[in-house]
């Protein structure tokens, strides 16, 4: 077992050194389908290269925003470059990685270069795990709201997953993340953005929020968009009283969460001056 | 004049009016959102509103959970809550009233409450009733104690599910032991969780004594109890029995007579040797207990040695002796610079993080246990300034206290800290960091005053106007500024710093 768990995390390090010399090399490796895996692979839970790989999980992630970090609305650092244009930028030189533009204002040549909702998942997860380290809270509130308002699902996951049980794992996610935040006694700055996906008063679904991400489902594996789109009002209007019931109480959990973690932010120990 | 381009960081407006109003808004968003309200949200409401200190507020958190027609009132797990959150605003009254009125209406208190009541009539200097609690729930035995117990778990368990673990074990804390049990156990028991609960009984009690103030009390009750037959299982108990020797030796004057606290120190020492030779075991909490016990009554040096004493012991040294050791040294910085090494080396030698330490080891070397609040008048220089801006700028009549300053080697050694805490992005705290910004202008360093100040804006954390007077006065030394630009700045902190908390509250943020 041992000697697996080491032969994964020998293939693993292969993995990111091909992956390191074929992006020096010129090759367009930066693709949606590879980054995603390759983030994936770094924040398996609980592996023993976990807290070691997730910077490099979290520079995937930074490389695909196109813009700076600093100085910057956090929404319009994944919103397409384009003048007026607020679609989610997805497209992008795969030799950079940098997510630029919309589908309707992609170059010929780019091709889909932005994470899919399960490795930003599981990106924010390792986040919060690893949360001794202020900043790493702060990274997961941004990984959250990207999934709240840009990530789109794999196709494969659109294929086999549930709507409900989606949204379900994004809610315990946010509780445990302000579960992290309490201990932490910190509420990082961009926290309370996450607010209306987390109530639900926009509707929003992660991975479903936008009529942007709707349409590009048929870009990520659907049958057609409007085989997504109908997929996506089937599962709503198809769920049990008792599915429906289990969501608001996830929601009601992930709320109890933040308000305490509201209570505890800033709390310094009676001694501090 | 790099300063006048310096601005803080804008912080989410929620966050910038406060975290409790954050949690308030969260709150009605889920009510707007149609989300049910339940005992856990009145919970975490309750909690978060305690930092208020407003018994109006915290009540209206109680009366969320009843505007939605849910049993708060009767439900322990909230209202245990409500009490420590009365209990630490210091309205004891309201605390025993609402106790009171939820009794009536049909509460069963399980021991988490219990506790909290002990607690809240120990505060309101009621040590009989609290004593007398401890008895009533003593007598009443195991039975009812341990099923009223399971029934709080229960509901501590729901909430762990929820995933906000911190908030059921948080509110509950060490109060979820049972005390009839503990005292059976105490007497008669040889089950060691029994005893560990016993050992958690009495400390309750000793520490109601405690913070009644009447510390003897807590030293004459646990008399009574070993000679009952209580042996305790841990170190606990005489933990708190030292703080409680220590504060009652500090009420006779040991903290001021060199007399007393001879004596005090002496009774300390027989009162741990005692302890170790009747079998209870030395470990770090004992010893962080007497060293802490040490500061209080003022003997520094007393404290350090004891830490010391840890090799001797068989202590390994973690995290809260290191922390007991600091804040002895930061009763009287001057006291053992030594100290300070013997935290880094115990530390280097234990393989203990200074990640949560960091923040007092700064504080300790930069010898500020007290540093200026921008609430105090601002420090000034012995400028001789042009007596046209000095008569505008009005400095205040009265001279400010003079703060320690640190050596340049102690400063090197803060600062070194703080490049640590910054590479691995340990928590420092705002007055932390306005500390070190005033301690590198007195002693002329302003570069790194400089990045400590882009390191607060990064971080959202205003330095203060205290502190920012420090690093003009540093400017004007270092020529940056000239002495009007001085006089004027100068003159617009005393206005502002005459300005009351509230006006003043987000100003400090526009004016740099």
């Amino acid at each position: 077992m041992l000697k697996d768990l080491a032969d994964l995390d020998s293939d693993l390090q292969r993995a990111t050194m091909l992956f390191d010399n074929g992006t020096r090399s010129g090759f367009e490796l930066h693709d949606r389908q590879t980054v995603s895996m390759l983030a994936r692979a770094y924040c398996v839970p609980h592996a023993v290269w976990e807290r070691r790989e997730l910077p490099r999980a979290l520079h995937l992630f930074e490389t695909m925003l196109q813009q700076p970090a600093d100085g910057v609305p956090l929404s319009h650092r994944w919103t397409c470059e384009a003048v007026k244009c607020e679609l989610v930028a997805r497209y992008g030189d795969a030799n950079s990685g940098v997510a630029r533009a919309c589908i309707e204002h992609r170059q010929p040549h780019e091709q889909r270069v932005d994470l899919n909702t399960e490795s930003v998942l599981a990106i924010a997860d390792s986040a919060v795990q690893a949360a001794d380290a202020p900043s790493h809270l702060e990274r997961a509130v941004q990984l959250y709201l990207y999934v709240a308002h840009a990530a789109v699902r794999s196709g494969q996951a659109l294929e086999h997953g549930d709507l409900d049980e989606q949204l379900g794992v994004y809610l315990a996610a946010l509780t445990r993340l302000f579960g992290a935040c309490s201990a932490a006694r910190q509420l990082p700055q961009h926290t309370m953005l996450l607010l209306p996906a987390l109530v639900g008063s926009t509707g929003a679904v992660p991975g479903t929020s936008s009529l942007d991400a709707v349409a590009h489902r048929a870009q990520d594996g659907a049958a057609s968009s409007s085989a997504a789109v109908g997929g996506l009002v089937d599962a709503v209007l198809g769920a049990t009283v008792d599915e429906r019931t289990r969501l608001v109480q996830r929601r009601r959990s992930a709320l109890n969460a933040l308000i305490h973690a509201c209570g505890r932010a800033g709390e310094v120990e009676s001694d501090c001056v | 004049m790099r300063l006048i381009a310096y601005q803080c960081s804008p912080r989410h407006p929620l966050l910038r009016t406060g975290e409790v109003e954050a949690a308030w808004h969260a709150h009605r968003a889920g009510v707007t959102a149609g989300l049910p309200v339940d005992k856990y949200t009145v919970t975490a409401l309750v909690a978060a509103t305690g930092r208020t200190r407003d018994r109006a507020r915290i009540l209206a958190a109680l009366a969320v959970g009843i505007d939605a027609q849910l049993p708060v009132r009767t439900d322990p797990f909230v209202m245990t809550s409500v009490l420590k959150a009365l209990m630490l605003a210091g309205e004891h009254e309201a605390a025993i009233d609402t106790y009171e009125r939820a009794l009536v209406e049909g509460m069963r208190p399980t021991p988490a409450v219990t506790n909290a009541l002990s607690l809240v009539y120990a505060g309101a200097g009621d040590i009989e009733r609290a004593t007398a609690l401890f008895e009533t729930a003593r007598e009443r035995g195991a039975a009812g104690g341990a099923a009223s117990g399971a029934q709080d778990n229960a509901s501590g368990a729901q909430y762990n599910a929820s995933g906000a673990q911190d908030n059921a074990s948080g509110t509950e804390g060490p109060d979820g032991v049972v005390l009839g049990e503990a005292a059976d156990s105490a007497l008669s028991s040889t089950d060691p969780s029994r005893g560990r609960d016993a050992d958690t009984a009495v400390c309750t009690l000793l520490h109601a004594c405690v913070r009644a103030g009447a510390p003897s009390r807590a030293l004459a009750t646990y008399e009574i109890l070993a000679a009952s037959g209580y042996v305790p299982s841990g170190s606990s108990p005489h933990a708190v029995l030292l703080a409680a020797a220590a504060d009652a030796a500090a009420a006779d004057g040991a903290a001021h007579y060199a007399e007393e606290r001879r004596s005090a120190t002496l009774s300390l020492h027989r009162l741990f040797d005692e302890a170790i030779a009747s079998g209870v075991p030395a470990d770090s909490r004992l010893l962080s207990a007497l060293v802490g016990a040490f500061a209080r009554i003022g003997d520094i040096p007393a404290a350090l040695r004891a830490a010391r004493r840890a090799d001797e012991l068989g202590v390994r040294p973690d995290l809260q002796l290191l922390r007991a050791v600091l804040q002895a040294y930061l009763r009287a910085p001057s006291a053992q610079r030594d100290a300070l090494d013997w935290v880094t080396c115990a530390a280097a030698a234990h393989s203990i993080s200074l990640r949560d330490v960091v923040d007092l080891l700064v504080r300790a070397y930069l010898g500020s246990a007290t540093p200026r609040t921008s609430a105090s008048p601002p420090q000034r220089s012995p400028l001789d300034l042009p007596s046209s801006a000095r008569t505008s700028a009005s400095p205040p009549s009265t001279p400010p206290p003079v703060s320690h300053q640190p050596s340049p080697t102690h400063l090197d050694a803060a600062l070194e800290l703080f490049e640590r805490s910054r590479r691995h992005e340990w928590p420092l705290a705002e007055q932390t960091y306005r500390s070190l910004l005033s301690a590198c202008s007195r002693l002329n360093r302003l570069p790194e005053a400089i990045v400590l100040l882009e390191h607060m804006e990064n971080k959202g954390h205003a330095p203060g106007l205290a502190a920012l007077d420090d690093v003009m006065l540093a400017s004007h030394r270092a020529g940056d500024i000239d002495d009007q630009t001085l006089a004027l700045w100068l003159a617009g902190s005393a206005e502002e710093t005459q300005l009351l908390p509230e006006d003043r509250r987000g100003r400090s943020h526009s004016r740099s």
